[in-house]
This record gives C-alpha cells, structure tokens and sequence, in this order.
C-alpha cells in the first residue's frame, strides 16, 4: 500500500511539473488545428457537450494517463526535449527543428543605410508605408534597436522547411558581434524549385 | 480535406480563382499566428482574399474572415490606413488560378482540375511572369 501511495505521490509531482512546463511555454492558447477540427465537429460553437470535452474530460483524461503512467511520461518528455535541442548536431542536409542563422548564411556586410535605401518600399497608388521593408518595418527597427556600437549587418539567405526539408530560402539581415549571429530579421520568403504557394 | 474555396485574382478585367494563399507569408513574415479560424471544412485558413495584379503589382483588395474572438476580419482590420487596398510587396514565388470549366473535381484542397492553368510568378509583389498551361483533353475526330 505504502508503494503505491508513493507512487501516485511521485505521480502528482510529476503531473504538476508538466502543467507548470506547459504554462512557461505557451503562456497563450493557441487555436491549433486539433481544436479547430473538433470546433467544427461540433458546428462551431461553444455547446454544452464541448465546454465538458474542452474543460474537463480532455484534462482529466490526459491526467490521470500522468499518474498511472508518470515513468513512460517522464522518459517521452525528455526524449521530446532531447530531439527538439538537437539544432546543432543535426545530420549532415537536415534542417534544425527550429530556423536560426549561421555565419555559413551571411552573404555580405551593409551599412543600415545602405539597406534601407535598397529595401524602401515604393508605391504608385501609395498602398503601402513607403519605408523600409514596408508594412514589415517593425521587424527591420526591431533589429536595428537590438544593435550596439562595433556591430555588424550582414544579408543571409538560408533555406528553411517545417520538416526537415528545405521548401524555401528565408533572406533577410543578421546583427553579427564579435563575429558571431546575434539575432537577425527575415524580410522575405522565397519558394525553391519555383514551387507554387 | 474538402475541396477549399479559392481566392478571387482580377487580371486584366477577367476574375479568375486562385489556387494559392499570398497573405499566408505575410503573417510568417511577421512572426505572428493568423487572426483566423476555421468555421467551415471548405474554409481552413478562416479567410478569403480578393486580389487585383494592376501596372505589374499585386494588390490585395478585399478580405473577408472570421477571427478568434468571433467578429468578422476585413482589410480595414488588418492594415486600417490601407482600407481599399495593399500593395503586396512580400509576396514572392508562383501563384497558381484556374480559368474555364471544371473538369474534374477532386474533394481535397485546391486540386479539382479547370480547363487551363495561369502561373502567375512575383517578386516582392511585382509580377514577372504568365504562363498559360491547357488542360483540357482535345475532342478526337471520328
């Protein structure tokens, strides 16, 4: 008896550090494709039947899997979190989980002005900012607040796919300090092998 | 996936469906999650877009959507000093419409197959190429 109240105590534990991980990585719900399909299934509104689903059937479920189970949850938890920081020791051609830029994407050193010259957004019917990178400004001032005295912009082009296969290049320009990618902003999405959207 | 309602191009005074989604890039471009949701299987990204190519340069004109909080998205919403029209400068690639008849519905996307294909390639919102693709099956003479 005293195992199994161990156990389950484990098992609570394990449970709460879940839901409070949960929480510090998605701070906002997001309507994700499985909410959406289960939204039309029952005709889009907020019925009697889905706030039962949505608010205490789901997580009951899903808790009470933790606690039978917390060992095998555990152990897929951080096989998940070991696979989604494996960026830097990617196979050879792959793509990392996540886009990020290295020094092998910079293509060549500008000035700020220099590129907000050739990224000025010009329009004849006047349908758009006539700024930098149009109605993106914010991104490119984003960046350009992030710099510091001695800090380089350099274009990149750098190819970029959901799952691990390049579909597009992200270009765009990159902060680089001391030689190395601080942060950068994609101005634009190119499609490879004139893929159509 | 049911066959999804297209996207309205106006080209050269002749309307034409779009078999693609310009303003998709620009909510990745930004960094942000679509406004949208889906209230209908034939409607997943929750919007339709009306598009206009004038002098060379794609336009996006009209917008109807259905947004999370559950009020109705147009273009004034999204760009309110633009409210009659935006000039797409983000979109790059080849954008597929479809003119014609319909020859063969497929129930999945945008894959239901018109008796020609009009590739439309842009560069930061400018146009840069048509390319017309027949598709429909020449009548055999007897």
């Amino acid at each position: 008896m005293k195992w199994i109240v161990a156990y389950l105590g484990i098992g609570i534990l394990v449970l709460l550090g879940f839901l409070i991980d949960a929480r510090l990585r998605e701070p906002r719900r997001k309507q994700d494709g499985w909410n959406e399909m289960r939204a039309l299934l029952l005709k889009g509104r907020q019925s009697w039947a889905s706030r039962v689903v949505d608010s205490y059937l789901i997580p009951g479920l899903t808790a009470l899997l933790v606690l039978a189970f917390w060992p095998a949850a555990l152990v897929l938890a951080l096989y998940m979190n070991r696979d989604q920081r494996k960026g830097s020791a990617q196979a050879e051609g792959e793509l990392p989980a996540q886009f990020i830029v290295t020094r092998e994407h910079l293509r060549e050193a500008l000035s700020p002005e220099r590129i907000e010259m050739q990224e000025m957004v010009v329009d004849p019917l006047d349908a758009a900012p006539k700024v930098p990178f149009g109605f993106l400004n914010g991104g490119w001032q984003r960046l350009r607040r992030e710099a510091q005295e001695g800090d380089q912009f350099w274009s990149f082009d750098a190819p970029w796919g959901r799952y691990g296969t390049a579909t597009s290049r992200r270009v765009g320009y990159a902060l680089v300090r001391d030689g190395k990618v601080v942060t950068w902003f994609v101005g634009s999405i190119v499609p490879l092998d004139n893929g159509y959207l | 996936m049911t066959a999804q309602a297209r996207e309205s191009l106006k080209y050269q005074d002749e309307t034409l469906s779009l078999c693609g989604l310009p303003l998709d890039s620009y909510f990745e471009l930004l960094g942000e999650d679509p406004p949208f949701m889906a209230r209908d299987t034939a409607l997943w990204r929750g919007y339709i877009g009306s598009w206009e190519i004038l002098d060379g340069r794609l336009y996006l004109v009209g917008l109807g959507g259905y947004g999370q909080t559950g009020k109705d998205i147009d273009l004034s919403d999204l760009f309110p000093e633009y409210p009659e029209r935006v000039f797409a400068h983000w979109v790059n690639g080849i954008f597929r419409a479809e003119r014609g008849k319909l020859l063969k519905y497929e129930h999945a996307g945008f894959a239901s197959l018109y008796e020609q294909d009009l590739f439309f390639g842009f560069e930061h919102g400018l146009l840069q190429s048509v390319e017309v693709k027949s598709n429909a099956v020449p009548a055999s003479e007897d």
